[in-house]
């Protein structure tokens, strides 16, 4: 096609260039275009050279509309982002004419476990019904890793369509700022970090590089299922920026302290007027040694060239309060901003064995994925299952709000009726500065008994066991008796000396006056009967006497003295109103023996005889005070 | 026993004429407890401690009040000190027995002789102020009784009165001395707490010795002997070694 090109060399060098630029610009449109129709090619690029551990971006790109992408198998290196599906399109306008090409790019970002040379499969596409594969990669790893990360991958794009980044770009033209609404916060509370590409190019955001970590806090982002960036124009310093926000993360410290935010690292691509090389470098046709030197010397090879340009936020630096401590409920699990709870039972009588769910939803807006299950209490025939549960989070560009719905499946085992309590549910409402605590409703629900068939606890015959749920103390005793000074027992002390001895005070006391009143009021009677005994025996220690003496009246007058004595003393008749019968008569009602009584009053009749009748025998005398002492000690055996 | 309690009030003015009484203090201090606020229980009851006062049921709010607070050493502590006043208070023994539960270290008991265990439940039968009541109306009624013997003139009267009031008079003297013996144990305090919450047993009074075993707090110790800051102790199962005295507190 271009051969008649090459017969105008013999012209000379000026007209011929100028004839050969003109005819180029007619046939370039047609060139592309049927190029575009023809060909699909399908490519993979990367790096072919990586150090281990470092991240790297492999991509397959294809000029065609395309579908069905089927990822090469990928080993020994870790993917740690993609497939990430781009397309794009350029429409070129040259002299008038339209040049629309597309490309569509699949992205991995991966990381070499370790060193060696490793080959990564080809991938394959689908276009227009017909399969195509793309070339292998080979990558050589070395055991470097990290340090020379952008040369890497600027130099592993051999067969690039890209452009190779050479344009400068001033910070100027293109930055990001990372905004926070609020940089005091206290802890659990929301604070939403706005990303604005602020650009006066044409540029494209090709991908974030790299999302801070942002350590202590747990974030949520808010544009997640945006496809569109917000846009606006702002002017700083007299200049007119176009602002999109790239990203905008709701933030919750979890820590105190100060905290500082990563920044965020993207990668754009800018459209930059340059004088550049030739973006046909690439195709073998146009590196014909005469057409560079005619693209070279172009006056129209000013172009616009897409550079790309690593972008970096500002750290954003936030200070984080803690919670007041002052009113802190204990059952305070970290829930922050202003809810309200609500929680509603699907039935409220219900069969035994049959479900029943209940639901407690948190509404509002603070950190609702923090909130923590409400602490809720079964009865024990209750079957329990771990609760469902349920979100409902916007995440508008105003922050976090929704619901949280803890979905509760219980199965009552035995019929009865069993109270659900209230459950508290303890904020903290960051606009009223206070802790607040919310209550469920309580609910009463009654279980019937089920149908025979499902088989219950209750159907079983067997007793079962009390099922102790909580082991706990006893209460206190109200009862405040019994207090006293320590080391001040009753024991040891002096009233217990003195209650313990005054009862044997007091006894003695009651003896003595005891016995003085018994001798005061029986002194003749008692008294004589009581020493009856001793003075018959005195008496009759005397009449022994006589009787040694041989002097028989003295003897019988003493012994019958004492027998007459004795009688009288025990009792207790006058001596002037004795005689044989009365005193056989006392001795039989005092219930002495029959034969001793009468031994005593025949002791008595020899006495009374013998001591008017003298000459009696020593012999009897002694025999009759042997019987005297007998008879007296024998009947005080008895009396007594 | 109320009466008693009255003299003693009347004995000690001075303790009725503060700005509060200690019932009112306990009364209140109960309130707390009953609202769960446990660390105004544990200052109120102490309050009441520290003026010098000491009942059973005192000790045993403590207790729980310390219980509540989970702070098992003081729980425990007091809790044998109010069983030392009354050995046979069922709930206190049960929470105890809860509190012992919860500790670290379970400590087997040896068994003690069947006779020790006789004299031991028998001392512990009734309390020291119980005990000193029934030695009094003991000494009453047997003097009385030995009263009634010598005045009467019936045998059946005077034999029984007889047997009765000397069985009743030998009694009272066997529960003196159950008595005095047990006052002398109250007042000796050989027992005491573990409150440090690790502590090593030495095999003698001197930090480098050899480590016997660990106690940990809660458990309860015999003091056997003390040397400067040391004490020999002596748990359930008969082990002994020293400690710093600092690491217990006595019952």
């Amino acid at each position: 096609m271009f051969q008649p090109a090459n017969d105008t060399m013999n012209l000379t060098k000026q007209i011929s260039r100028y004839i050969l630029q003109v005819m180029l610009m007619i046939l370039l449109p047609l060139v592309l275009t049927g190029e575009a129709d023809a060909q699909v090619h399908f490519e993979a690029s990367g790096p072919s050279q990586v150090g281990t551990g470092q991240a790297f971006r492999i991509s397959y790109s294809v000029n065609k509309e395309a579908k069905g992408f089927i990822m090469p198998e990928i080993r020994n290196f870790d993917i740690l982002t993609g497939p990430s599906q781009g397309s794009s399109s350029n429409i070129s306008f040259i002299n008038g004419k339209v040049t629309q090409s597309v490309s569509y790019s699949y992205t991995f970002v991966l990381q070499a476990q370790r060193a060696g040379t490793f080959t990564i499969p080809p991938a394959s596409v689908t276009v227009d019904g017909k399969k195509y594969l793309s070339n292998s990669l080979t990558i050589q790893v070395t055991d470097q890793g990290g340090g020379q990360r952008p040369q890497a991958r600027q130099n592993a794009r051999p067969r690039s369509s890209q452009p190779q980044s050479s344009g400068n770009i001033s910070g100027n033209d293109v930055f990001l700022r990372a905004v926070i609404s609020k940089n005091n916060l206290q802890l659990g509370e929301q604070a939403i970090i706005t990303y604005k590409l602020y650009t006066r190019i044409p540029l494209s955001l090709q991908g974030i590089d790299k999302i801070p970590s942002n350590v202590g806090f747990w974030s949520q982002d808010l544009l997640k299922n945006k496809d569109k960036y917000l846009q606006y124009d702002e002017v700083i310093n007299g200049s007119k920026y176009m602002v999109a926000e790239i990203r905008k993360v709701a933030i919750f410290p979890q820590q105190t302290g100060k905290l500082t935010i990563d920044p965020l690292q993207v990668d754009v691509l800018a459209q930059v007027t340059v004088q550049s090389k030739s973006p046909f470098d690439d195709d073998p046709f146009f590196n014909d040694p005469f057409f560079r030197n005619f693209f070279d010397s172009s006056p129209f090879s000013t172009s616009t060239q897409t550079v790309q340009k690593a972008l970096k936020s500002n750290p954003v630096t936030v200070s984080i309060s803690p919670l007041p401590s002052a009113g802190k409920p204990v059952d305070f699990t970290g829930a922050v901003g202003n809810f309200t709870l609500k929680s509603n039972i699907d039935h409220n009588e219900v069969k035994a064995n049959e479900a029943i769910t209940l639901r407690y939803t948190i509404t509002g807006s603070g950190n609702l994925s923090l909130i923590e299950k409400p602490n809720l209490v079964f009865p024990p025939d209750f079957e329990v299952y771990d609760p469902k549960i349920v979100d409902n989070i916007n995440a508008t560009a105003s922050g976090i709000s929704g619901s949280r719905t803890f979905e509760y499946l219980v199965i009552p085992r035995v019929p009865g009726n069993f109270t659900i309590k209230p459950v508290p549910f303890t904020y903290y409402d960051l606009s009223r500065k206070v802790y607040t605590t919310l209550s469920s409703q309580q609910f009463n629900i009654k279980v019937n008994k089920g149908d025979g068939t499902e088989s219950g606890l209750l159907s079983s015959s067997s007793n079962e066991d009390i099922k102790y749920i909580g082991n706990d103390i006893r209460y206190i005793r109200h009862n405040v008796t019994g207090l006293h000074l320590a080391g001040k027992n009753f024991f040891g002390n002096w009233l217990f000396y003195l209650l313990f001895l005054l009862p044997f005070v007091l006894f003695g006391l009651f003896l003595i006056i005891w016995r003085k009143q018994l001798q005061l009021r029986n002194n003749t009677g008692l008294m004589r009967n009581r020493k009856a005994n001793k003075v018959a025996t005195a008496r009759l220690k005397k009449a022994k006497v006589f009787l040694d003496q041989k002097k028989q009246e003295q003897f019988y007058e003493e012994v019958s003295q004492a027998l007459w004595g004795y009688i009288s003393d025990k009792f207790n008749i006058p001596i002037s109103g004795l005689s044989l019968d009365t005193a056989l008569e006392s001795l039989q009602q005092r219930n002495v023996d029959e034969d001793i009584s009468r031994r005593f009053i025949g002791n008595l009749q020899h006495c009374e005889f013998a001591r008017f009748a003298p000459g009696d025998k020593e012999a009897i005398m002694q025999e009759t005070y042997r019987e005297a002492l007998e008879n007296i000690s024998k009947t005080e055996q008895q009396l007594k | 026993m109320k009466r008693f309690a009255l003299t003693i009030c009347l004995l000690f003015p001075f303790a009725v004429l503060t700005a509060e009484t200690p019932e009112a203090m306990i009364v209140k201090g109960n309130k707390a407890y009953s609202q769960g606020h446990y660390e105004d229980a544990i200052a109120l009851y102490g309050e009441v401690i520290r003026m010098g006062y000491e009942s059973e049921n005192l000790f045993y709010n403590l207790g729980n009040a310390y219980f509540k607070n989970n702070e098992l050493p003081p729980a425990i502590l007091y809790y044998e000190k109010a069983l030392k006043i009354d050995p046979n208070d069922a709930d206190t023994r049960y929470n105890l027995a809860v509190a012992n539960s919860r500790i670290a270290d379970k400590i087997e008991k040896i068994p003690e002789l069947f006779y020790k265990r006789w004299w031991t439940n028998l001392k512990n039968l009734f309390s020291l102020d119980t005990l000193s009541v029934l030695i009094i109306l003991f000494v009453i009624t047997g003097l009385v009784l030995a009263g009634i013997y010598l005045v009467s003139r019936r045998m059946i009267l005077r034999r029984v009165s007889f047997w009765s009031a000397a069985a009743l008079l030998a009694l009272a003297f066997v529960m003196l001395g159950i008595a005095s013996q047990k006052n002398s144990q109250l007042k000796a305090r050989k027992e005491g707490i573990v409150f440090t919450p690790t502590v090593t047993v030495k095999s003698s009074p001197d930090p480098s010795s050899i480590d016997l075993f660990v106690l940990h707090e809660g458990s309860k110790v015999l003091v056997q002997d003390s040397i400067g800051g040391w004490i020999e102790v002596k748990i359930a199962n008969g082990s002994q070694g020293w400690i710093l005295a600092t690491d217990i507190r006595k019952i």
